[in-house]
């Protein structure tokens, strides 16, 4: 591995954990690019062209990259693995480090230096969400309850603990926004993983210290496998957008 | 790690049977679960034993066609990832295409033309092989292929998984002739498949079987149930060789290392002047050495593959849907 000079760090985010699929790159302790990608394809073909569009946008390759952070979960359990595993392979060839990025604890940090709690949102598979309450009033968000998959009447105890609801929040029961009358902000972008901030998470644990084996990093589920065991032939339809074949 | 498409420097296989063992069967999240978690270090042990770096690679192979969507999909991304990033051809290969290239890699003379029995990857199928990289189908799976059946006749055996291993092996000491079964499809003219009708009368007589009270011999209807499926497998091949006027079959995929089948082809094509060849085990079984034997041929004739490639769990073969 080559001595890079830390002005010019260089760190890829990779978010591919709900229907759509970010990327962005952060040079020197700034974000200089972000991507979104809301086509109508998976995730498993746009993530590589992504990443290339991604680092042409500053005239970077690949090779430059310094260290990765990824996405790890909760989310949509195919684009986890898409992520993770591409990240894990990018880290290999080039002997750079990855830190997988905690979905919800991410996504809350669109909140952060509010005074309030806020709750994260994430569509984890038919009629099942996980959630985590943050405290938001500090940099990083700090975790008031344990993130784990919740089935609609249960994330409602939890939502009226909340000031704000943030993620996918049509997994919500309208009652469960009463807390604060029903209203949301009118900001769309909140409710999405912001890949600069997985770049500023990475760049945070880099700096703070040695990070995992990229080999030992895999998604966090949150649930067992065993729980769809799809019949011989139906893997197909049980796979939502960023796995799909397209 | 091949050279060349002939030279196997390493060719590291991770069994995943234990973990099927403990689903009872294949539970296609739990799979792609494992496989990300050991991908990495199998390319990294397959690297060392190659002894290459990853920077000396030419070009990076993938199964993208063919097997369980969430396993292909790790499979895909891993292996873009490094192609991007080494900045080589990724090649997107066919998996039971690379299973039939298997014999050229066992051995790079092979001559053609010559027919190849595949049962691999929940598929029976019957190809010519007019020249290497070419296929012209000639019977398929009409309903359950022979792996499938005898996988459900082994859980109805209550044998456990893999359930064709099981059958084998308790079938190498029992009277193959000690139970009836029809030899399905083998009387008329048509190549194709079909072994949904010896699973049923597996399942009725080992129903019929405990209504009075009993137990198959398990040894015994191992034995006959197997010999069933080779038979069928043996006179349709044979059947195709000789349509066709091939003087050579080939065997592909995890079946074509069970003994039986082997003597048996063996036996019957020698007779009639048909020589029989197959490859190694370890070249029979789903492997990663035949991806990139295929793949140095694939992307000589065919160029590379996109970096937006997909995932394909069932694609026909050079057009032909199978």
């Amino acid at each position: 591995m080559t001595e890079r000079s830390s002005e010019s760090t260089a760190i890829l985010g990779i978010d591919c954990s709900s229907d759509h699929l970010a990327v962005a790159l952060a040079e020197a302790g700034a974000v200089t690019a972000e991507l979104r990608y809301l086509g109508p394809r998976a995730a498993l073909r746009e993530l590589v062209p992504a990443l290339d569009r991604t680092l042409s946008l500053r005239g970077r390759s690949i090779r430059e990259v310094d260290g990765i952070g990824v996405t790890v979960g909760p989310g949509n359990w195919t684009g986890l693995r898409i992520g993770v595993e591409t990240a894990k392979s990018v880290a290999q060839v080039l002997d750079v480090p990855v830190v997988g990025v905690p979905t919800l604890d991410v996504l809350a940090m669109n909140r952060m230096l509010t005074p309030s709690k806020v709750l994260a949102v994430l569509r984890s598979g038919r009629a099942r969400s996980s959630a985590l309450l943050f405290d938001c009033a500090v940099e990083r968000p700090r975790r008031l309850s344990e993130p784990r998959v919740y089935p609609p009447d249960e994330l409602e105890a939890l939502a009226r603990r909340a000031d704000f609801v943030l993620g996918d929040v049509g997994c919500l029961p309208p009652e469960a926004l009463a807390a604060n009358g029903g209203w949301l902000e009118a900001a769309p972008h909140l409710d999405r993983v912001a890949p600069g901030l997985v770049c500023r998470w990475a760049e945070e644990e880099l700096a703070a210290g040695t990070p995992p084996n990229p080999f030992d990093l895999v998604p966090e589920y949150f649930e067992g496998p065993g729980i769809h065991a799809a019949e011989p032939g139906t893997d197909r339809a049980a796979s939502p957008l960023p796995g799909g074949p397209a | 790690m091949v050279a060349d498409g002939r030279e196997v420097r390493s060719n590291v296989v991770l069994s995943q049977d234990r973990l099927h063992e403990r689903w009872g069967g294949i539970v296609p999240e739990a799979a792609a679960r494992r496989q990300v978690e050991v991908l990495n270090r199998v390319i990294a042990q397959a690297l060392d034993e190659a002894g290459v770096e990853a920077s000396e690679l030419g070009a990076v192979a993938v199964n993208n066609q063919h097997g369980l969507l969430r396993s292909i999909i790790v499979g895909v991304s891993a292996a873009k990832a490094f192609a991007y990033t080494l900045g080589v051809p990724l090649v997107g290969v066919h998996h039971i295409e690379a299973h039939i290239f298997a014999n050229f890699l066992e051995d790079p003379e092979l001559p053609t033309p010559h027919v190849c029995l595949t049962v691999a990857g929940g598929h029976s199928l019957l190809v010519e092989v007019p020249e290497q990289g070419r296929y012209e189908l000639l019977g398929k799976t009409r309903d359950d292929s022979a792996g499938e059946v005898l996988d459900k006749v082994a859980r109805h055996l209550g044998l456990g998984f893999p359930g064709g291993r099981r059958i084998q092996e308790l079938g190498e000491s029992g009277d193959r002739t000690a139970y009836p079964f029809p030899r399905p499809m083998s009387e008329g003219d048509g190549l194709d498949f079909s072994f949904s009708g010896l699973k049923e009368a597996a399942r009725r007589q080992i129903e019929e079987l405990r209504r009075r009270g009993e137990e198959p011999r398990l040894e015994d209807f191992c034995a006959s149930f197997q010999w069933a499926v080779v038979e069928t497998l043996v006179r349709k091949t044979l059947a195709a060789a000789r349509r066709h006027g091939v003087p050579l079959v080939t065997l592909a995929g995890g079946v074509a290392s069970n003994r039986p089948l082997r003597e048996e082809l063996a036996r019957r094509a020698g007779a009639e002047g048909i020589e029989v060849r197959h490859p190694r085990p370890k070249l029979c079984i789903d492997n990663g050495a035949m991806i990139a034997g295929l793949a140095f041929h694939q992307l000589r004739d065919r160029g590379p593959s996109p970096l937006d490639l997909g995932a394909v769990p069932s694609a026909p073969i050079q057009g032909q849907p199978y």
